[in-house]
């Protein structure tokens, strides 16, 4: 009698701690096919951690940062940049983990890269080669779509609102692809895993003009609002996701990532990335 | 006037009152439909031009709501595709087609009906460069190839420093006029130097007229909207009816008087037939026995009853006529006392057989006269002496052929005529007469009774004078030869 009051006990006591938890992640790709790759592994934490995680698409990077300062979402899929300054903005955000893939050659690994691609039909074959021709970054916000980008350019001593004719901000890397495919622009900068989904989807149509250092992957971080002890909770249950785990194929299925799960790094793993933010911006109102 | 042309006159006065009157009407209804039609066509063209002008608004409205967003500024000056894009996704509908944003270079930025088509040139486009130059321009361009109604306007920044182009524009197609005429019996058709379009198969419109439109001349040459009726079926359909409502009044009145004609032709033709019998018969080119057998044919004759009535009777009245001419005919030809013939009716009929003789035929003639006679009616009176006249006359008639013509010449004297005989024949019909009456006895008058008689025959060129002279001489040898016996001519 006296084991059935404590268990019944235990069960109402977990059941009235179980939280809800907001975890928002900002517009990679269309928002449709966001959630349906997120959406296993809201289930997974919840399952796992008894806690319910809601899952919410922002419109753009924008507002996930605004998010996250004024404490409206607990959990964040960030990107390098964005975790960076806002890790610099707001000392209390705390990191998880960090993002694992496949990489191309068979390793998993925390790291991926950014390419400058130009359409084969363009006849460019080097950076220098695509002056005066129409360029396209993804978003100011990106860090494989403009930030290493721009240090790339830096590397070359090029100016890239005035060594193209035009550069365009089309937002997803994605869209980058179908642009140029489209022919509206000969160069762009995208992530290494959009041009291997571009490789697939288009075959061999495009150029790598140039390569960036390795970019730490995506980290996912908790604000204020959660505790230290259920941040690193919710951590280890990343970082114990299985490799065939069903939230690692709907990132394969709905967004092309191989994804591998999650791997807790130390926060320095991310400050390579603040080299990228003393790259001057060349950006001019025209 | 003739009965038959005053029945036709007035029939055709009618006829021709109502054909006028329907004339009258019909013009009437087709004058009051025309308004209507006109009225309506008018309204369907106002109609047309507002639906026109509401479009033109739309593009401008459209620009204008782009023009003063913040972040359509920002997406503008920060070459933002994604974001213009999804702006002028937001505005693109059936009245607005296309949504450029165009940089101040006249480079495409953003396309919101192509998400992936931009970074193209169209500086060298007619709209852009007035665009730049004069603010705006609302007119007719090819905008991607396709023309286009067009409003481009400058974008600028805090209302002061230009940053780009809007281009607003609605594709002139089959899709456009339709939706311009849609539920209206108009239709619009488009012409330019590129393409000509129409609502409509007809190759010229009815009553065309120009939609009004303030467009600035572009690279277009000769583009205009004209509207106009797809046919004037209706306005047509109603010209037909009167002129077949006209034509068929006309036909039937051509029908009606044809008809008309012959009716009455046929019916007065049978009242004209009676009438002219009478007519005749009043100008003596025909008899009442000729009358009675016309009129008789007509009685006959398939004919109306009216007709047949009329026939009838007038065939009654002329028996009556006819019947009482042989009346007075036979009581002017015959002598009172005896019946016989009298003096005149031998005359005519001595005449007739001397005009007979002309064509070969004969005859002779017989005086006779009553011996004594005076002494008769002096004796036994007047009386008697009528008695004695009387009953030698039906004697003598008794006695003589059915051809031959016995009267009382005068007095107690008397004429007989005999066709178609000889003297010796003349003397044994005088012979067998004095014979009878020699013989006979009277009931009243106790004594015997002779006659004298003379024969003569027809001569050729005898004249009544001449042949009754002779039996008058051959009369007067009987008498003074003693009477009671026959003598003839030389």
């Amino acid at each position: 009698m006296l084991l059935r009051f404590f268990l019944f006990s235990f069960l109402l006591f977990t059941t009235l701690s179980a939280k809800e938890y907001t975890f928002a992640t900002y517009p990679s790709n269309t928002p449709a096919k966001i959630i349906q790759a997120l959406t296993p592994l809201m289930e997974y934490l919840s399952a796992q951690s008894g806690d319910t995680f809601k899952l919410i698409v922002t419109k753009d990077y924008e507002e996930l940062t605004r998010r996250i300062e004024e404490k409206s979402v607990d959990f964040a899929w960030v990107n390098t940049k964005n975790f960076v300054l806002l890790k610099e903005k707001i000392p209390s955000l705390r990191y998880l983990v960090t993002y694992l893939e496949h990489s191309k050659s068979g390793k998993i690994t925390p790291y991926y890269q950014s390419f400058i691609v130009a359409r084969k039909d363009a006849n460019i074959t080097s950076l220098e080669g695509a002056q005066g021709k129409h360029f396209a970054f993804t978003d100011k916000e990106s860090t494989s779509g403009y930030a290493y980008p721009m240090m790339i350019f830096e590397e070359h001593h090029i100016n890239p609102y005035t060594f193209f004719q035009k550069v365009f901000f089309l937002k997803k890397h994605d869209k980058v692809v179908e642009a140029l495919m489209s022919h509206s622009i000969e160069v762009g900068a995208i992530s290494d895993g959009t041009y291997y989904t571009a490789l697939e989807k288009y075959g061999d149509r495009l150029t790598i003009l140039a390569t960036s250092e390795p970019i730490p992957l995506d980290a996912i971080v908790a604000s204020a609002n959660v505790s230290l002890k259920e941040s690193q909770r919710i951590a280890h249950i990343l970082e114990n996701i299985p490799l065939d785990a069903p939230s690692n194929k709907a990132f394969e299925e709905h967004l092309g990532w191989a994804s591998a799960g999650f791997v807790k790094k130390d926060e320095h793993f991310y400050e390579t990335f603040k080299r990228t933010l003393k790259v001057p911006l060349y950006e001019t109102l025209q | 006037m003739k009965l038959y042309n005053k029945i036709l006159f007035l029939t055709i006065m009618q006829l021709a009152a109502i054909l006028l009157f329907g004339i009258y009407q019909i013009q009437s209804l087709y004058l009051t439909q025309k308004t209507a039609f006109d009225q309506k066509s008018l309204i369907q063209s106002e109609m047309i031009q507002k639906r026109f002008e509401e479009k033109l608004e739309s593009l401008q409205k459209t620009a204008q709501i782009l023009i003063n967003s913040q972040e359509v500024i920002t997406g503008i000056i920060s070459n933002d595709t994604d974001m213009l894009y999804n702006w002028s996704k937001l505005f693109l509908s059936s009245s607005i087609d296309k949504i450029h944003f165009i940089d101040l270079d006249g480079t495409i930025i953003s396309r919101g009906e192509l998400e992936f088509r931009f970074a193209d040139d169209v500086s060298k486009r007619f709209y852009v460069q007035q665009a730049l130059q004069n603010d705006t321009f609302l007119g007719i361009d090819l905008v991607d190839g396709e023309e286009c109604l067009v409003y481009a306007k400058r974008v600028k920044q805090y209302g002061q420093k230009p940053i780009g182009i809007i281009s607003i524009a609605l594709i002139i197609d089959d899709a456009l006029l339709a939706s311009m005429v849609q539920g209206t019996t108009m239709s619009i058709a488009y012409h330019s130097e590129h393409q000509t379009l129409s609502t409509t198969k007809e190759q010229k419109l009815t009553n065309a007229s120009s939609l009004h439109v303030m467009l600035q001349a572009g690279s277009i040459k000769e583009a205009s909207f004209n509207i106009g009726l797809t046919s004037a079926e209706e306005l047509s359909a109603l010209k037909e009816a009167r002129t077949n409502f006209f034509v068929g009044i006309g036909f039937a009145l051509i029908i009606l008087v044809l008809a008309l004609h012959f009716t009455l032709l046929k019916h007065l033709r049978e009242y004209k037939a009676l009438a002219q019998v009478l007519i005749d018969f009043y100008e003596d080119r025909l008899d009442i026995k000729e009358v009675i057998a016309t009129i008789k044919q007509v009685t006959k004759e398939r004919t109306t009853p009216e007709v047949k009535k009329i026939a009838e009777a007038l065939f009654n009245m002329s028996q009556k006529v006819a019947d009482t001419q042989n009346a007075l005919e036979l009581l002017s030809s015959t002598d009172q006392l005896t019946n016989l013939s009298n003096r005149r009716k031998l005359e005519e009929c001595l005449e007739q057989k001397l005009k007979e003789s002309e064509r070969g035929s004969f005859f002779s003639i017989v005086m006779i006269d009553i011996d004594r006679f005076k002494t008769i009616n002096d004796t036994y009176g007047h009386e008697i002496g009528d008695h004695v006249l009387i009953h030698t006359a039906r004697l003598m008639r008794e006695s003589i052929r059915t051809s031959d013509i016995l009267g009382r010449w005068g007095g107690e004297e008397f004429l007989l005529i005999l066709p178609q005989t000889s003297l010796e024949g003349a003397l044994v019909m005088a012979e067998q007469m004095r014979s009878t009456i020699h013989h006979f006895t009277f009931e009243h008058y106790p004594q015997r009774v002779t006659m004298s008689l003379g024969v003569s025959i027809h001569h050729v060129g005898d004249t009544p004078n001449s042949i009754l002279r002779r039996a008058d001489n051959a009369l007067y040898r009987a008498k003074n030869s003693g009477r009671n016996r026959v003598e003839h001519e030389d």
